[in-house]
């Protein structure tokens, strides 16, 4: 008991003290980008920003709902069965991949239900069509980890690791990689990573009673970052695996930060996309044709190897 | 695709440029050449005597309307200025005063903290006007 206890500190340690790094790194680089200072409202030059924006939230009124406390319980369990390194997951098992996925999922329903207000706007709103939006951009990512799933034969994350001890997923899958990173960017752009959110565009916090549940809707949409970005480095940037003499767990910090900040960069880079049909274009006409040709080559390479034995 | 790569680099760049945005009260920045501020009533240098004679042209030609200008005979028989007066509530800073005045009596001055809270405040009379305008450019 008190062993995953000690886990749980230690994920939940890790967790605060990322999402603090990244709402700092997030607010400083965005406004180096935009030309502007930034935020100073602390002493050492805005360090203690993301502190007094979380208290400027608590001290508002608020009024939450069930679905807010599902969100702040799904960003959490979201980690239950992703491992962050090799010892750092709290439940070992074979399935963590499909599992971790269904999380990500549900995590994206709840945040949509959250956003509709009434039963009739959930089903008519402008935010259904966003998490519709959404959900389709995981058709590629999962074309993606199919392919992954097949070259490493197993389901759990701690194993796809290990089998990239060599090579790097990504030596194999450039395709998939390429598909799985536009499509997870873009579905953090629907979700806002620097901007605000889409989904919860319409409360704002000149609004009443939104203090606690504005900042477990941003805790949420930052753990599915860290989430998308931890599942990029697992299944095709090798993980926790050491590269040369740096630990691994240092490397996997330095790519989950160049691979944020490159997220920022390009979330800038691009800016608002107000139209959804560009969306629905790239997504049906570029990444799923893309990443189902990716699929069927490697569906088609094992079909050639393991059953014609022609390779 | 070549504009997004473009657009990257520039985002990429800024990252390494200087903000061009400062912090108010705390960071200052120099007021930029030729800009127009709070009017100032010129004097002149030998005598420290106001060189306006209260023509009235600068009232006359003000869009706004704001100057209120009256003259009054002195000793020697020619006109001096007796009342100027500046409304900064409608003033719109043209500048049309200081280029029709024909004694090149006024200018712009840098001067232009000129927030308050009263209304009544914003209307300068001739000894407010007449009070060094940090004609040098000044920091904020």
């Amino acid at each position: 008991m008190l062993y995953i206890l000690k886990k749980i500190f230690y994920i939940f340690a890790v967790l605060v003290v990322n999402l603090y790094i990244c709402e700092y790194i997030g607010n400083k680089l965005a406004a180096r980008i935009e030309l502007r200072r930034g935020y100073r409202t602390t002493i050492i030059r805005g360090a203690g920003f993301p502190l007094i924006r979380s208290f400027k939230y608590l001290s508002r009124d608020s009024r939450i709902n069930i679905w807010t406390f599902f969100i702040f319980l799904l960003s959490f369990l979201i980690w239950s069965a992703v491992p962050i390194t090799a010892n750092l997951v709290l439940v070992e098992m074979d399935y963590s991949l499909p599992v971790a996925i269904t999380f990500y999922i549900g995590l994206i329903i709840v945040l949509f239900l959250n956003s509709s207000r009434t039963s009739y706007s959930a089903v008519f709103s402008e935010a259904s069509k966003k998490v519709l939006i959404l959900l389709s951009f995981l058709i590629p990512v999962l074309f993606s980890i199919i392919s992954i799933v097949l070259i490493s034969k197993t389901l759990s994350l701690k194993e796809i690791v290990n089998s990239q001890y060599q090579y790097w997923n990504i030596i194999f899958q450039p395709l998939g990689f390429i598909t799985f990173f536009i499509s997870l960017f873009l579905q953090l752009k629907l979700l806002g990573i620097s901007r605000k959110s889409y989904l919860s565009a319409e409360t704002d916090i000149g609004k009443e009673g939104i203090g606690l549940g504005k900042i477990v809707e941003k805790i949420s949409v930052y753990m599915i970052v860290f989430f998308s970005i931890i599942i990029l480095n697992i299944l095709y940037l090798g993980g926790w695996q050491n590269i040369y003499f740096i630990r691994g767990e240092i490397a996997l910090a330095v790519k989950f930060y160049f691979i944020f900040i490159l997220l920022l960069l390009m979330d800038k880079t691009i800016g608002r996309i107000d139209s959804y049909k560009l969306l629905v274009r790239i997504n049906w006409k570029f990444l799923i044709p893309v990443s189902l040709f990716n699929f069927i080559v490697t569906l088609g390479f094992f079909v050639a190897r393991d059953v014609y034995s022609l390779i | 695709m070549l504009r997004l790569l473009k657009n990257f680099f520039i985002v990429l760049g800024n990252l390494f440029r200087k903000p061009r945005t400062v912090i108010y009260p705390r960071e200052k920045i120099i007021i930029p050449d030729s800009s127009r501020g709070a009017l100032h009533l010129k004097l002149d240098l030998d005598s420290l005597e106001v060189i306006c004679n209260g023509c009235g042209l600068c009232s006359v030609v003000c869009p706004q309307d704001c100057i209120e200008v009256k003259k009054r005979v002195g000793d020697n028989g020619r006109g001096v200025l007796d009342k100027f007066c500046l409304d900064l509530s409608k003033c719109i800073f043209c500048g049309n005063c200081v280029e029709f005045c024909k004694m090149d009596a006024i200018d712009m001055s840098y001067k232009y903290q000129l927030a308050e809270y009263n209304r009544k405040n914003l209307r300068l009379e001739k000894i407010e006007l007449i009070k060094p305008p940090g004609k040098i450019r000044s920091f904020w």
